[in-house]
């Protein structure tokens, strides 16, 4: 299984799967450690500042479950590099911070036909999907232009949320029940306690699986 | 017809409230509700629309009485 970026959601998702015994995690991400990441990346420490992301969660992942092999890539996920992780990995978990990166990800899913779970935090707002190419709407279906951003920091209980409902949408998934999210986005915003899980149609115009 | 607007996060809301009441000519589309509400043309396109928990395409026909929800991408991680 891989897990592409060990920030807020990344983090929390990996505690959660070497937690649950998962035998091999894969851990990509070429970040290094900063003080603002600390309110939520929850791998880290202080005296882990200035070190790189994956490497430390990797040690710390070996540490919590010994029997597990933990590999990391210190590496940015791109078009170049991506078919080749998702030709490794059973399951590929969308921990990312740009949608960029996503899209890339979400390209690579639906030419190789290879499930992944995308999760996205912001403030107190989540969202997550499980995305099953040729069976569910792919993310560009679900989000086809992405912008607006604002630089809202993320309150860590919002990253470990959402984080938590990927780490048991890849829980199902493996052991071969449907996900709760499949082809559909959980909206989540902790600011109010509302959350909604909304149907997300394939677009037969979606440029990236609309032909398939 | 009447149409019940919801709206998520705080970007979304230029009268900076959660919810409206917006009145629209029959059959009018997503789009022309988002008109309606005053979002910048530039920004139309990044809004997500959802009726009886499902997304709406920006083309979709609008229904009397319908709750719209309105919401918008979210990136970081």
């Amino acid at each position: 299984m891989a897990i592409i970026g060990v920030g807020g959601l990344g983090c929390t998702v990996a505690k959660c799967l070497a937690g649950a015994g998962i035998g091999r995690l894969e851990l990509i991400d070429d970040g290094i450690i900063e003080l603002s990441n600390l309110n939520r990346q929850f791998l880290y420490r202080f005296n882990d500042v200035g070190f790189p992301k994956a490497e430390i969660a990797a040690k710390r992942l070996s540490e919590q479950n010994p029997f597990a092999e933990i590999a990391f890539s210190r590496t940015r996920i791109t078009e170049e590099n991506v078919i080749e992780t998702f030709a490794k990995s059973s399951l590929v978990i969308d921990c990312l911070d740009n949608f960029e990166s996503r899209y890339i990800v979400n390209l690579a899913a639906v030419a190789i036909g290879n499930p992944f779970i995308h999760g996205a935090c912001r403030g107190f707002e989540g969202r997550a999907m499980t995305i099953v190419p040729n069976k569910t709407a792919c993310l560009k279906c679900a989000i086809p232009y992405a912008s607006m951003e604002s630089n809202t920091p993320i309150i860590g209980s919002t990253a470990v949320f959402v984080a938590s409902i990927q780490a048991s949408e890849a829980v199902r998934t493996l052991v071969g029940l449907v996900p709760a999210l499949e082809g559909k986005m959980l909206f989540a915003d902790l600011s109010m306690m509302r959350f909604e899980t909304v149907s997300i149609p394939r677009d037969s115009e979606c440029r990236i699986c609309g032909r398939t | 017809m009447k149409i019940e607007v919801q709206i998520h996060g705080n970007m979304l809301k230029p009268r900076g409230v959660a919810e409206e009441i917006i009145i629209l000519d029959e059959n009018a589309s997503v789009a022309e509700l988002l008109r309606e509400m005053g979002y910048l043309p530039e920004h139309i396109k990044y809004i997500i629309a959802v009726r009886d928990a499902i997304m709406l395409k920006h083309s979709a026909t609008l229904r009397d009485g319908d709750i719209i929800q309105l919401s918008i991408p979210i990136g970081g991680g």
